[in-house]
């Protein structure tokens, strides 16, 4: 397993946000956490990240124990998150985002090669490069944010909402983009509200409710089971 | 505010004219002694606010600024009163015992965020300015520290008595420019782009695998280093250090200098602390009222010129533009 998770416990003060998730992510697979609002989605990525210190549980990566490390370590074993909403720094151009995305990186060479790789992958970057972030539109904001995240060079890709407050079109694009990048032989983690979209993604579903899992199971499965239908698929 | 904007513009030319403006200011005064002394409180000044932006960069204002130039100050100057070694050394016994104060205190203070940050650094200063007051025999307690001499410099052919005011101008302006060209030049470099990506989103500049803490202590350390310095030139320019020195106020009046002058550039804080410091002197006259005046002056220029003095050459291109296109 490249990325394991056992019986995960996250607590904000008294309040316990995530109770006794366990989940595992193959090399090469896509696994992906639905749920409404709450349900603790974002806890978890938070505490994969090393952003979040879990009260209880552990986090393997290539079997090595990773929990309790800093938020930066992480990203240097090669976990990379591209945050809800579109993170970006809005001041600092288009090309200082990637730039800084391979902060780790001291290859100037390989840095070079990696925001022409990016800007391969999203020829209208290219033009908008020496513009600051902020002025770009929502969708090439979320391009730079997970064009930031590649530069990373990651092993695994954590993407909290990818879709979120995306026009249809744009939705479309990122889920061709996740097929490329699982094809490249990228493991990803995906969060996400549209529970539709997630499953037709991902190998494996996990559904979560108020912090614990309801139901898991391979996501062709997910989208078929009635119970997850009626309660996320709208159906 | 538009940062590109700025950083856009031609502002190599406008340092140099500043630099010889100061360097030619004593021949413009008439070499009047009064004015020479305004210039080396600008000196001061100006470092203190733009060491003070390098900390802002990460996007907190440290109130205890003003308490790491007294730590320099008091350091350089028992290491002449008691040791009687001259500010030759004193500067960098001053500026390493800052450091060292710097890297310790923001091991906990750089845990704590926005309004929590400014009550610590707070306390912090007020801290360091009740210690210089209570340790009587070693820091000369509220009475201060007596007899600061200015250093002389011998170079064997030609020995410089900074008892001069003139030498001093100097020196105090040799050591402001090095201030402000290394924070330039770190601002400008990718550890500078670190620090302003740490102040928009500092979440997010973990997420990239920025060791955020470490950067902040890094940061915070280096400009207390630099006002270290300022503080021990200030000592062996005044001769006489008291804890009221280096109180609170000193460092509200950089913030002020900051905020006049502009958040965003080098350029804000220099600008700043140079006319809010004439400002400051030409109120002289009206004593009590002086405080009055500042206030008004800080006011009026939030109201009329938000952005602060930095924003004024991107206001006179724009006007420009505006003119052209007409």
């Amino acid at each position: 397993m490249l990325l394991e998770i056992r019986d995960l416990w996250v607590h904000y003060g008294k309040v316990e946000a995530v109770k006794g998730v366990s989940m595992a992510l193959e090399e090469g697979g896509v696994i992906t956490l639905i749920g409404a609002n709450g349900a603790g989605k974002s806890s978890i990525l938070k505490a994969i990240s090393g952003l979040e210190n879990p009260s209880r549980g552990e986090v393997r990566f290539n079997g090595q124990v990773i929990t309790g490390r800093p938020a930066h370590e992480i990203v240097g074993l090669g976990i990379v998150n591209v945050p809800e909403g579109r993170k970006l720094f809005k001041l600092m151009t288009v090309k200082e985002n990637l730039r800084i995305g391979a902060y780790l990186d001291r290859d100037r060479a390989r840095i070079a090669k990696g925001i022409e790789e990016v800007f391969e992958r999203f020829p209208i970057l290219r033009e908008k490069q020496n513009q600051p972030a902020g002025k770009l539109s929502g969708g090439q904001q979320q391009m730079v944010a997970i064009g930031r995240a590649l530069m990373a060079r990651p092993k695994v890709l954590l993407m909290d909402e990818p879709s979120l407050g995306l026009s249809p079109v744009m939705i479309d694009e990122i889920a061709k983009l996740i097929r490329e990048l699982r094809a490249s032989g990228l493991s990803i983690v995906l969060v996400e509200q549209n529970a539709s979209l997630a499953l037709q993604l991902s190998d494996h579903g996990y559904v979560l409710e108020t912090g614990a899992i309801a139901v898991q199971g391979r996501s062709v499965d997910l989208l078929t089971d009635p119970q997850v239908a009626r309660a996320y698929l709208g159906a | 505010m538009d940062k590109t904007d700025i950083i856009a513009s031609p502002n190599r030319l406008v340092w140099a004219g500043l630099l010889l403006l100061a360097l030619a200011a004593p021949f413009l005064v008439g070499f009047d002694l009064y004015l020479i002394h305004v210039g080396i409180t600008i000196s001061f000044n100006v470092a203190l606010a733009t060491s003070l932006w390098m900390i802002w960069s990460l996007g907190v204002i440290s109130f205890a600024h003003a308490g790491f130039m007294g730590i320099g100050a008091y350091a350089s100057a028992l290491v002449l009163t008691k040791l009687g070694l001259s500010m030759w050394y004193g500067l960098w016994i001053g500026a390493v015992i800052s450091a060292l104060f710097a890297m310790l205190i923001a091991v906990p203070l750089m845990r704590t965020r926005a309004v929590y940050f400014f009550m610590a650094s707070w306390a912090v200063g007020e801290v360091i300015k009740r210690n210089f007051a209570y340790f009587k025999d070693f820091f000369g307690g509220w009475d201060g520290v007596f007899d600061i001499k200015p250093p002389v410099l011998d170079l064997g052919f030609l020995q410089i008595d900074f008892a001069d005011r003139l030498a001093y101008y100097y020196l105090a302006l040799f050591f402001v420019a090095l201030t402000v060209w290394i924070i330039y030049r770190m601002n400008a470099s990718r550890t500078g782009m670190i620090w302003w990506a740490i102040h928009e989103n500092e979440l997010l500049a973990q997420h990239t695998g920025i060791n955020v803490f470490r950067q902040k202590v890094v940061c915070f350390t280096i400009a207390c280093t630099l006002v270290g310095v300022t503080g021990a030139l200030y000592a062996h320019y005044q001769t006489y250090i008291s804890p009221k020195s280096f109180d609170i106020w000193k460092s509200e009046f950089a913030l002020v200098h900051l905020i006049v002058g502009g958040l965003t550039t080098v350029g804000g804080p220099v600008a700043g602390a140079i006319s809010l410091t004439m400002v400051d002197e030409a109120l002289r006259a009206t004593g009590y009222f002086r405080t009055i005046f500042f206030g008004v002056v800080l006011i009026a220029s939030v109201l009329l010129l938000p952005g602060g003095l930095e924003t004024i050459p991107a206001r006179i291109r724009r006007l420009f533009n505006r003119k052209s296109k007409e």
